[in-house]
């Protein structure tokens, strides 16, 4: 029985990764002659890649600069409250894209909660890559505060509370000790909201639209490209496979690191 | 009901349907006469890949059809480019609805469906915001807006309005360019620019009278003059791999047939035998 148990269990465990590498490796066989046969010189395909470098590498500033102040609060404290912030910012991880589109433009959009107040100050994000940033910030945050607050949560309070009665101030006891103590961590965990942000596609295709080189980003460029070249699709979607294989990569060389330096200790 | 039953059952409905008044009937018939004969028929549901256009006109001629036949219709809306690909990359359905020749054609050739048949035609027109607050009357109007709509050049939507664009460039040259300055998203299907438009993100939008119609309560229609009302063709056609051809088949003659007809024009389409 207990033979039988674990073939059933390995049998199982196989078509899993079979269901989970097949369409990756096809995507390999698809993009990589497509690639090399030069699907990737198009000026559609690098305007597409500067507008997905240059929106994700500002969302990912914006995460970072917003985040971690937050990440440091929910690390500080426990309280129901803060409970309810933690949920909120990790709801967007399981929001259906689409639906996150159709609530950033209820929100931000011309005629959403915001949108009056935005034309009275004279700006409007509609079809601007400025919706797209805001759209990648929306899907993106949550990986990198979940992986910063679980950071800061893991520094050994003793650390902080002999800074601080050495008389560091509270500014100080962030950059000079809980900063370098998680850096390896909050670097994984950008990665991750870099990754996510690159491959941002339903709330973008909604919110900011779809036009080359202003709002159309990776994602969209393989949704357009595929109704008529597959070929280019394939060639983009391999492209992004890469970089984000690179980015979990890193994310994942991060986690090990605070793993081992934590049980080291 | 035998399979066989069913079957004959099938064509008695697709012959009852197929009214000898209308002349766009016989392409349908040849469509029938070239399908493989069917080693049995299955009774499983009709499945239907709709262009987005087509929503509720074949959600319509669904109900009617199953409510005469008993044959449950499935419909996969999306853009006919969409829907193009996924047959392409094997997808099964029994019917292709496209909103225009080209991707009708396209598969065509690629031995994916067999013999497109023009049952339907709609015009293209421009929708704004409710109410229209810019004021827009004319297609040179919208030159002046902050933020146009259209569909990507891939969708059937989107290669009209090009088109359209273009005549209306031979009349008043550089009004193309003007116009094509303030398209703010290539939208990857009709519905997504009528919704942009709807939600008040876009001041104006270039899709389908239909659709205009769809959402009336939602956008304004600025309809265009006559000569530049482009019109458009809708064709339905067998999938080669389907697995219900006869079911298949009684819809199209469904489609063609005066009450299928009426369904279209009662939401704004116009008949295939108009120029």
């Amino acid at each position: 029985m207990s033979r039988l148990g674990r073939a059933a269990a390995i049998s199982a465990a196989l078509l899993l990764l079979a269901l989970l590498s097949l369409p990756l490796l096809a995507l390999v066989t698809e993009g990589a002659p497509a690639i090399l046969l030069g699907a990737l010189g198009s000026p559609l395909v690098l305007a597409a890649v500067r507008v997905s470098l240059a929106t994700s590498l500002c969302s990912l500033l914006l995460v970072l600069l917003l985040g971690t102040p937050l990440a440091w609060i929910l690390a500080q404290r426990r309280s129901a409250a803060l409970g309810a912030v933690e949920l909120l910012v990790q709801l967007p991880i399981v929001l259906p894209p689409s639906l996150a589109g159709l609530a950033l433009l209820f929100a931000f959009g011309r005629r959403g909660l915001l949108g009056a107040l935005f034309a009275h100050a004279g700006f409007s994000l509609a079809f601007s890559p400025a919706a797209v940033i805001l759209a990648q910030l929306f899907v993106a945050s949550a990986f990198y505060v979940q992986v910063a607050t679980n950071a800061f949560r893991a520094i050994d309070e003793r650390l902080l509370s002999v800074a601080r009665t050495l008389g560091c101030s509270p500014a100080r006891v962030f950059f000079s000790v809980a900063l370098p103590l998680s850096l390896r961590a909050l670097l994984g965990g950008a990665a991750l909201a870099w990754a996510r942000a690159l491959g941002e596609f339903g709330a973008t295709l909604l919110f900011a639209g779809n036009l080359p080189g202003v709002t159309q980003t990776l994602p969209l460029a393989i949704y357009t490209a595929l109704e008529s070249d597959t070929r280019t699709a394939a060639a983009l979607g391999l492209l992004l496979l890469i970089v984000a294989l690179l980015l979990l990569l890193l994310a994942r060389r991060s986690a090990a690191g605070l793993l081992t330096r934590w049980s080291s200790r | 009901m035998s399979a066989r039953g069913s079957l004959r059952a099938l064509l008695v409905v697709a012959l009852l349907f197929a009214s000898p008044a209308h002349a766009a009937d016989a392409p349908a018939r040849d469509a029938e006469k070239s399908l493989p004969p069917a080693p049995s028929a299955v009774r499983g549901p009709l499945v239907v890949f709709a262009a987005s256009s087509l929503h509720e006109g074949m959600t319509a001629l669904g109900h009617r059809f199953t409510a005469a036949t008993g044959l449950d219709v499935r419909f996969n809306f999306a853009g006919s480019q969409e829907l193009r690909t996924q047959l392409e990359q094997g997808a099964q359905a029994d019917l292709f609805v496209s909103a225009d020749r080209r991707h009708a054609e396209a598969l065509e050739q690629a031995g994916l469906v067999l013999a497109p048949t023009l049952f339907a035609r709609n015009r293209l027109t421009i929708v704004v915001r409710r109410g229209n607050p810019e004021g827009v009357q004319t297609l040179a109007d919208l030159a002046g807006l902050a933020h146009l709509a259209i569909g990507a050049h891939e969708v059937p939507v989107g290669a009209y309005a090009e088109q359209l664009l273009a005549l209306a460039d031979k009349r008043r040259p550089g009004l193309a360019a003007h116009i094509t300055a303030k398209i703010s998203s290539r939208e990857l299907n009709v519905r997504q620019v009528l919704m942009k438009v709807a939600l008040g993100e876009a001041d104006a939008g270039i899709v389908y009278a239909t659709d205009a119609r769809a959402m009336a309560t939602r956008v304004a229609e600025v309809p265009l003059p006559p000569e530049l009302a482009l019109r458009t063709d809708d064709l339905i056609a067998i999938a080669s791999h389907a697995q219900n051809p006869p079911g298949a088949s009684a819809f199209i003659a469904f489609v063609l047939s005066a009450a299928g007809q009426a369904e279209l024009s009662a939401l704004g389409f116009s008949g295939p035998e108009l120029p």
